[in-house]
Order: structure tokens, then sequence, then C-alpha cells
């Protein structure tokens, strides 16, 4: 017989005792989840970002970057809304692909393949982006130290995992491979262990961020930086701020006008956002009410994002001298031979010079610093994994791909696919291999870099962030059936018109528009050339090696017979 | 495609969701699948009731983290009718009835009972409805979760069969065993036997069967250890045990269920039961699936599976 619960209330469930769905990912472990995501090499470097689109940065209240954060975040809750309600009638691992697949009607399955698979090489860029910058992370963190004991050692930090100077070679290769062995660890741990892991860590993070805040706006100066430039990095805030004003970065007010500049600032905090709202690609693993455990996790984490890239970044940097971090961070874009202390403007390495006193405080910052883009790959590898998994039940890959091993209870085979991937993106950051190809198409050097990756991330990334928008404005009225009860059902429409229209600005004149303007009226290159430098080749041949398994995998499965037309149709529901 | 042909549209814990039973007979009476029969793995009826609760001459409700409220006929029928849709039972009370029910296990099961025999008769009138004219089958096992009281309610259906402890023929030459029980849960549900009388009940059915490479065993529970049947393992509380950090998981399936299709090797072995261990996996020749579920949310998971005269050709999910 079954039996009865007793609550108190008089309108709750009377409910039969059964089993049901338990799912293993908290609320917490969900919000950390999505903090680890979007932090990477933020907490230690956000203020070096000013200065990556190269566009004149100002001050009023905020800076422009800090306005960005704002305004991006501002538009960033209809995107949380817009999962929030999505997820909540359609709680399953893979996220915006399980929902474009499922709601535009005729081309959604083929959308939504191309979507998740930019999706996952876009976050295998910042893999290569990020396993680089632990190193680079490590070095700085010596070299804290190393200022603060005057040990031969850590002031050599430099010359840890670098060839020349550099980290690239064999000691980088190295470098990377060890980092990413300790990524394959922590991301292969079964689902509740691996989410402790990055929990605990994010919140050690997160903590070290406050003591830099708290500590930096304490005791740390901009007058005490400039004094000891000279000392300890050999350069002075004069030759810094000559190098911001070449460079074009400096600007006057918030800078949000014309909006066709600003949106490249925009962009930049698109990059340092993504991910704040992963949670929502394993939503099949979250427990209790999915709806608020997505929206509590996306909508805490972006609250995080906007304070860490608007609050944080611009106070700590004016209380450090703005300029200098415009500068200074625009010689480490531009690959300037003079850049201070051969390191990018670490927020901890600066209040060392500043303070350095308080050298142990830095050092610790330093290392929570390297812990953010260390966490920020196993967490991409496990969503990665779970669209891998939503694929194969698709049969968009072969089947093999998303099987779940037993002892581990996560699609391993999706994993170490992942993985390779990312080892193979470090081979091509360190090693001249790509050499070989024309000079038109060669990567400089031959070798991948890191402003190309963060650029052709950006624009892979693209459908990621558009099919959102065109998925809460049609879903209502293709998916009737399964969105009839979904929250904010009504509202849906409009904050997807919103969402959709606000990417689509942002992507025109910080994407679409400059490649236009620049593939056809190139400046001293040629069109092939300017496409190869600016990532737009690779992003190309990404999606034609998609649409070419599209069309592989669309031949198998009708020689096996299937029919994948009917593995979501609709069935009228009355 | 071959003549001898024919594709099983296998479905399975439904749990009293109104709307996916009504997708399921729209799959089957309008050809979208193109399958020859329906099998439903076991599950049909719901695991709640929803206080419909009268206030201030209009009715409140609290189900899927929402209160919703009518005041009219139609918010009324369209409020029940979103409850019926999720699997539950909406149940019109004043708020002293509620504190009633609550107060009183035994008239709340009664109320269950009637509530879950009424679901299940609807849903038999409307399959013979619906289904009229047409010419693919449906065949049902019920679950542990299901009451005895059903099983008559499923015998006077003119169209669902119930192939709960019976063999019987289904198209393509094929046969189908069924039954509906289950191994011990912490539950305690209704149609809970101890697992050796549970294996010797499908050996005994599986013995009457003309060719075990022409017989389906459609078995609410999954074999043991199958992967079809990994659920949380829970402690005498009945919540998720936990050991260094880590969520235990493990089988809870069927050993007699296991070794009866070890022993037999039918053709294909069809199970539901653990909702989120869908999938599909081979014992020795037998292809064993568990569609899984998301009833819930008004979703109809399922597997396709075609089977010629050289066996199974292939089997791939299906939601709707």
């Amino acid at each position: 017989m079954s039996t009865t619960t007793r609550t108190p209330a008089p309108h709750k469930l009377f409910t039969r005792q059964s089993s049901g769905l338990v799912r293993e990912v908290s609320v917490s472990n969900a919000l950390f989840f999505n903090t680890a995501a979007f932090i990477g090499t933020g907490l230690a470097w956000y203020p070096v970002f000013y200065a990556l689109p190269f566009i004149p940065v100002g001050v009023f209240l905020f800076s422009t970057y800090g306005w960005a954060a704002i305004i991006v975040g501002a538009a960033a809750v209809l995107l949380s809304l817009i999962f929030a309600s999505l997820t909540s009638v359609m709680p399953r691992s893979g996220g915006d692909y399980v929902f474009t697949t499922r709601l535009i009607p005729r081309v959604g399955p083929f959308i939504g393949w191309l979507e998740s698979f930019t999706l996952v090489f876009s976050s295998l860029a910042i893999i290569a982006f990020e396993v680089p910058i632990v190193l680079r992370n490590l070095q700085i963190t010596g070299r804290i130290i190393g200022i603060g004991t005057g040990a031969s050692f850590f002031s050599n930090a430099n010359s840890w995992f670098a060839d020349n100077g550099t980290i690239t070679g064999w000691p980088g290769f190295i470098g990377a491979l060890l980092v990413l062995a300790l990524i394959f660890w922590v991301v292969i741990q079964p689902t509740r262990r691996f989410h402790a892991i990055i929990t605990t860590l994010a919140i050690l993070a997160l903590s070290s961020g406050v003591l830099m805040f708290v500590f930096g706006m304490l005791f740390t100066s901009q007058s005490s930086l400039e004094s000891h430039l000279p000392s300890v990095a050999g350069t002075t805030a004069a030759a810094i701020a000559k190098a911001a004003q070449a460079a074009g970065v400096v600007g006057n007010g918030a800078g949000i006008f014309p909006i066709s500049t600003f949106s490249f600032m925009a962009g930049v905090l698109l990059f340092q956002y993504i991910g704040f709202q992963y949670s929502a690609y394993i939503a099949g693993e979250v427990t209790g009410n999915v709806r608020r455990g997505i929206l509590i996790a996306v909508l805490g984490a972006l609250a995080i994002a906007v304070v860490m890239n608007s609050v944080y970044t611009d106070f700590l940097s004016e209380r450090l001298g703005f300029t200098t971090q415009l500068g200074w961070g625009a010689m480490f874009w531009s690959g300037d031979a003079h850049l201070p202390m051969g390191q990018p403007n670490s927020l901890p390495l600066l209040a060392t010079i500043s303070t350095s006193g308080l050298w142990p405080i830095w050092a610790i910052v330093s290392l929570a610093g390297t812990v953010f883009p260390f966490l920020l790959c196993p967490v991409y590898l496990n969503f990665i994994s779970r669209i891998g998994l939503a694929w194969s039940l698709d049969r968009r890959v072969p089947e093999w791909f998303g099987d779940v091993n037993e002892r581990l209870r996560a699609p391993v085979n999706a994993i170490v696919a992942a993985l390779v991937v990312a080892v193979l993106f470090a081979v091509l950051q360190n090693f001249p291999l790509l050499g070989w190809l024309p000079s038109q198409i060669a990567p400089p050097g031959g070798k991948l870099n890191l402003i190309a990756t963060a650029w052709f991330s950006l624009l892979m990334a693209f459908l990621t962030w558009f099919m959102p928008g065109i998925n809460a404005l049609v879903g209502p009225f293709t998916r009737r059936d399964l969105l009839k009860n979904a929250p904010s059902r009504a509202w849906l429409p409009l904050f997807g018109l919103v969402w959709a229209a606000f990417i689509g600005v942002l992507y025109w004149f910080a994407g679409l528009k400059p490649i236009l303007d620049s593939a056809f009226h190139p400046n001293g290159q040629t069109t092939l050339e300017y496409l190869n430098s600016s990532g737009v080749l690779m992003a190309l041949f990404l999606v034609v090696v998609a649409i070419v398994v599209y069309i592989i995998m669309a031949i198998r499965n009708r020689v096996a017979g299937v029919d994948t037309a009917m593995m979501y149709q609709v069935i009228p529901p009355e | 495609m071959a003549r001898d042909r024919v594709r099983l549209y296998v479905v399975s814990d439904i749990h009293g969701s109104e709307r996916t039973w009504r997708k399921m007979l729209n799959a089957a009476r309008m050809g979208l699948y193109k399958a020859d029969a329906v099998l439903f793995a076991g599950d049909l009826t719901g695991k709640a009731m929803v206080p419909v609760v009268r206030v201030n001459g209009g009715y409140r409700a609290e189900f899927a983290g929402q209160t919703r409220e009518a005041h009219t006929d139609r918010e009324l029928e369209s409020l029940e009718q979103d409850i019926a849709n999720l699997g539950y039972y909406a149940l019109q009370v004043t708020a002293e009835e509620a504190e009633g029910l609550r107060a009183d296990p035994a008239a709340l099961e009664t109320r269950f009972t009637q509530e879950i025999e009424s679901r299940v008769e609807a849903w038999m009138e409307m399959a013979a409805e619906r289904m009229a004219g047409s010419s693919v089958p449906i065949f049902v096992v019920p679950g542990n979760d299901d009451p005895y009281t059903i099983d008559p309610i499923l015998a006077r259906s003119q169209y669902v069969r119930n192939v709960d402890g019976a063999v019987v023929d289904l198209p393509g030459g094929l046969q189908v065993i069924g039954s509906g029980k289950s191994n011990p849960t912490p539950w305690r549900t209704p149609r809970e036997v101890p697992d050796d009388e549970f294996g010797a009940e499908v050996t005994r059915l599986a013995d009457e069967a003309r060719d075990p490479r022409r017989t389906v065993f459609l078995i609410h529970c999954p074999p043991y250890g199958s992967g079809l049947d990994t659920a949380p393992l829970l402690d005498r509380t009945l919540r998720p045990t936990a050991t260094a950090g880590d969520l235990l998981r493990g089988p809870v399936g069927s050993t007699g269920v296991r070794k009866a299709v070890e022993e037999f090797r039918p053709l294909l072995s069809l199970h539901g039961h653990i909702h989120e261990s869908g999938g599909e996996v081979k014992i020795r020749q037998t292809l064993c699936l568990n569609p899984g579920s998301e009833a819930a949310y008004g979703i109809l998971r399922g597997y396709l599976v075609d089977v010629s005269s050289n066996g199974i050709e292939r089997a791939f999910r299906v939601e709707g």
C-alpha cells in the first residue's frame, strides 16, 4: 500500500512516498560552478582587460569597462530569466543545445548542433587561453615572493616554464601538460566529489578576492606604486602613461557613446561573463526545485560577475592609478618588448610594488588568481562532456561518445575527447607547427596566440549568446505543450526579443561590421591575411567542420535506418 | 523496409501524467512513429494529490513551485488540467476538509485510490475512443506503484491489453510476457514480491513462450546490475547515503529478472521503474531497454525498436 506524509499547510501536496529523480548538484554547487566558469583569470587580471579592445577608456563614476560590466550584466538578467524558465520545463543536461533542437521547428536540430559545436570549440579555446595563464600566474606569484624575500629563485620566476622569457616551447608545453593532467584528475572525479572540489576552491579563491579588495583599498596607493616602480620594475609611471597614450586607450567620461566603439568593450565583457549561465547546461543534475536552483545560481553568479568587473576592478585600479593600468595592459596585449617586469598588470603584483611589506597577503591573492583560471578548465570540460552526452543521445555523434562510465558516472569518452583537443591547442601554442601553412593563413610565428584565441572564442560564441533569445521568442508558440506552465511564459518572447536585439547590436558593431570593413578594405593586409589574423578564418573552418560532421552523421543514421526527424518530433498533446 | 519488420514503441512510467498519456495515444493513432504496437512498461498512476482549496469564492492550489488561483469555472478547469498534466490528482476541498484528510491517513488513502481508479478508468475510455479503428495495439503492464485495484479497470478496457502475468502474441510473430511486479523497495509499494519469487514467476512465464528469440519481456523492474537500475542508495530514513563526499549509487533491480534474462535469453527485455536510468544495454544476446521518464514535465520518452525475422535491426530513443 502507498503511504502518505503529513505537511502543515492546507495547500501543500498530499504525497505518496515513492522513488523519483534524485540529483547530485546542489544550488550552491551550481552557483560556484558558474562562478568558477566565468572568473578565470579575472581575480588578479581584470584591469589587464581594460586595454584589450584598444579603444579609449575613461572614467565617470565607473570606467568604460565598469559601465560595460554593468550594462551587459543588466541585459544578461534577461538571459538568466530565459534559462531559468526553459530549464524548469526541460531540466536536461545539454543546455541551449536541448532548447534549440526542441523549440525551433525544422532547422532547430542543425542550428542546435552548430550552436553547441561552436560553443564547445569556443570553450576549448578559452581553456587554451587559461592554461598558459595558470603558468604565468605562478610566475607572478614567484615574482611577488621574490620582491618580498629577495630570494633569487623567486626573483627569476619569469624563467619558470619559459623558453627565452616566453611561456612556450618544451618548458611551456610540459607546464601545460602538468596543468592539463591536474585538470583531468579533477574532471574525472565522481560528480558529487567534483562539485565539492570546485565549490571549496571557488570559495577560497573568492575569499582571496575579498582579501585583495580590503587590503588593496586600505594599504596600497598610487603614489607608493609610482615611487617604487623604478626600483622594482625598472620603469616609471610616466613611461607607462606614454604607452597608454600611444596605444590610444586613454579616454574621457563613461565612454558609452558611440555605441559602435563601446560595443568592443561590451564584447570583452561578454568574454569575461561567458560561463555565468553554465549551470543551465547541467540542469539535469541540479537538485530540488530546478527553476529556483538555476535562477539563484545564474543570477548569483551574474551578480558576482558584475561586482567583480565593476566595483572590484575599478576601485582597485583607481587606487593604484588608472592610467598605469591602461598603459601596462596595452603593453601586455601588444606584446611590447618593454613590458614592465615582463608580466601583465596583475593586481597583487602591483600591490606588492606599492606595499611590499604585505607580500604574503599579495602572494596568497596571486595564488588564488592561479586557482581560478585552473578551476575554469575542469568546469568547462565538465559541461562540454554533458553537451557531448546530449549529442550522443540525439545521435549527432557516435553513441560511444556519450557512454557514461559506471564508476565515475560521467561521460568519460567525451571528457577525454575534449581534453585531447585542449592538448592539441597546447601543442599548437607552444610549437611552431603551423609554419608550413601558406603565409596568408599561418598564425604569427606558426603558433596560436592568446589574443587570437580570445577573439576567435568570442566569434565562435555568437550563437551561444544569440540563440537563447530566439528560443525564448519562438518557444512559447512552437512548443506550447512543453512551455505552457513555464515560469514567466508570457514574458518570454519579450525577454527573448530584447536579449537577441542586444546581442545582435553588440555583435554587429564589435564583430561583423569590423570584419566586413576590414576584410574588404584591409589596411596593409590581404583579405585572407586579415581574416586569418583576426581569428575569423579559424571560426569559419570550424563551422565547416561542424557542417561536415552533421552531414556525415545524417548519412550514417540514414544508412542505419534511424529517422532522426522522429527523435524529438512534436506529439500533439490534446 | 522489409515487409516482415515490425516497429515496437516502448514507453514507461508516466505516473498519472495526462498529457503524456494523450501524447502516447496520439503518437500511436497518428502513426507519428510508424509503430506497429505500443508496449507500456508500467507505473501508470500518479504519486500526489494537489488540494485545490476553496477560498473567498475561488480556488487556490500550490504545485510545481507556483501558487495558482481560479475564479471562474473555466479557470478551475484549466487549473485542474494543468495539475493532471503533471501527473497529480486535483482534489477540490475546503481548508477544513484538507486538514481533516491530513489528520486521517486512512481517509486520505481511500481518496487516493478513488482518484487513481477514476483516472485510469478515464484513460481506458480515452484509449478506446481515440484508438477506435486503429491497427496499433497497446500492451501494458502495471508497475510497482500501481495499486492492484486498477487491474479490473484494465481488464475491462476495450482497447488496452494488460499482459501482466500472461504470454500474449504480438505483431510480427513475436510474443510478449509481462510482469508489473518488482523486488522489494524502501517504500513498500503495492506490487513488491521477494526477488526469488519474482524470478520464479518470470521463469514460469518464459517457459510458456514458443521461442526465446521471438519473445519480448515486458517487465517493469529492470535486471539487477544492468545499468538500467542505477539509483541512489538510501539509508533507513529513506535519504540518499553519501561517503567521502560522494553520493552512493548502486543497482536496485531484480536478481530474479536478471537470472531469467540470462537463462532464457529473450530477443528483447523492456523495463522502466528507475526514471533516471534510461538507456540500453545488452545482457548476453538480449537487448534490454529502459526509456526513463520525464513525464512530470510533459515529455514523453520512449524507444523505437525495429524487429525483423533476423532479430533486432535497430533501437533508438525518441521523445515528444
